[in-house]
């Protein structure tokens, strides 16, 4: 039997305190799977945003910017000042 | 990608609208992707959004629906029931137009997921529900 290819990879990584603390209490009580779980859907949920503001630059460039900003302030409307976090 | 941060909803008015390059209609859902807000397209809409825009902008309709801030909302038989209920909820039902069920699957989609909709004519919308919040393409 061939060995299982690996798709995961062990890495360190440095967070502020209260992050790292908010994010075990989020695993401690089950809300998320794990740490890494949480760490791995916070970076594919960030390289989809980035990969799909690349795939609209490159195939219709960068909208103008009245029209950008008309929708800058739709979205902030919309998501308060505290921004999407909140 | 997470729809966490809520969204738009697109009519075919606003789908056509992207479809032919209109700047608004792509710098909302520039702006939106930017902040990791969403956009949903009841699939009910898109026979409209590819009736009205022209062969050759079928492939930017294509981009759209391939985006990872897309999300497809699904038009079944168990949307059916509530779907009767906006239709016949309508104010004025002889104005109803023949848009009229993808216009429907539109409020629905809003109500169920508590977003507005990105429209390029709110008129129509409101004709099923008046307190639709809506945002109206310039």
């Amino acid at each position: 039997m061939a060995p299982r290819e690996r798709t995961t990879k062990k890495i360190t990584i440095t967070l502020p305190i209260d992050d790292a603390e908010a994010v075990e209490r989020l695993a401690e009580s089950g809300q998320v799977e794990s740490v890494s779980r949480y760490v791995t859907e916070a970076v594919a949920f960030r390289r989809a945003r980035e990969d799909g503001l690349a795939v609209l630059e490159r195939r219709f460039g960068k909208p103008p910017e009245h029209a950008l900003e008309w929708a800058r302030n739709l979205v902030a409307r919309r998501i308060g000042p505290q921004g999407p976090g909140a | 990608m997470s729809q966490a941060f809520g969204g738009w909803v697109l009519d075919h008015h606003a789908l056509a609208a992207w479809a032919r390059v209109e700047p608004y209609a792509q710098s909302l859902v520039w702006s939106a992707m930017e902040v990791g807000m969403a956009v949903a397209v009841p699939v009910a809409t898109l026979p409209l959004a590819y009736a009205a825009t022209r062969e050759s902008a079928h492939d930017v309709l294509r981009a759209l629906l391939d985006l990872p801030v897309t999300l497809h909302d699904p038009f079944t038989e168990a949307d059916a029931p509530e779907l009767g209920r906006i239709l016949a909820g309508a104010a004025d039902p002889a104005a109803l137009t023949s848009d009229a069920l993808a216009l429907a699957c539109v409020v629905h989609s809003a109500h169920r997921r508590g977003w507005p909709v990105l429209t390029g004519s709110a008129a129509a919308l409101r004709a099923l529900d008046p307190d639709l919040e809506t945002d109206e393409l310039p």
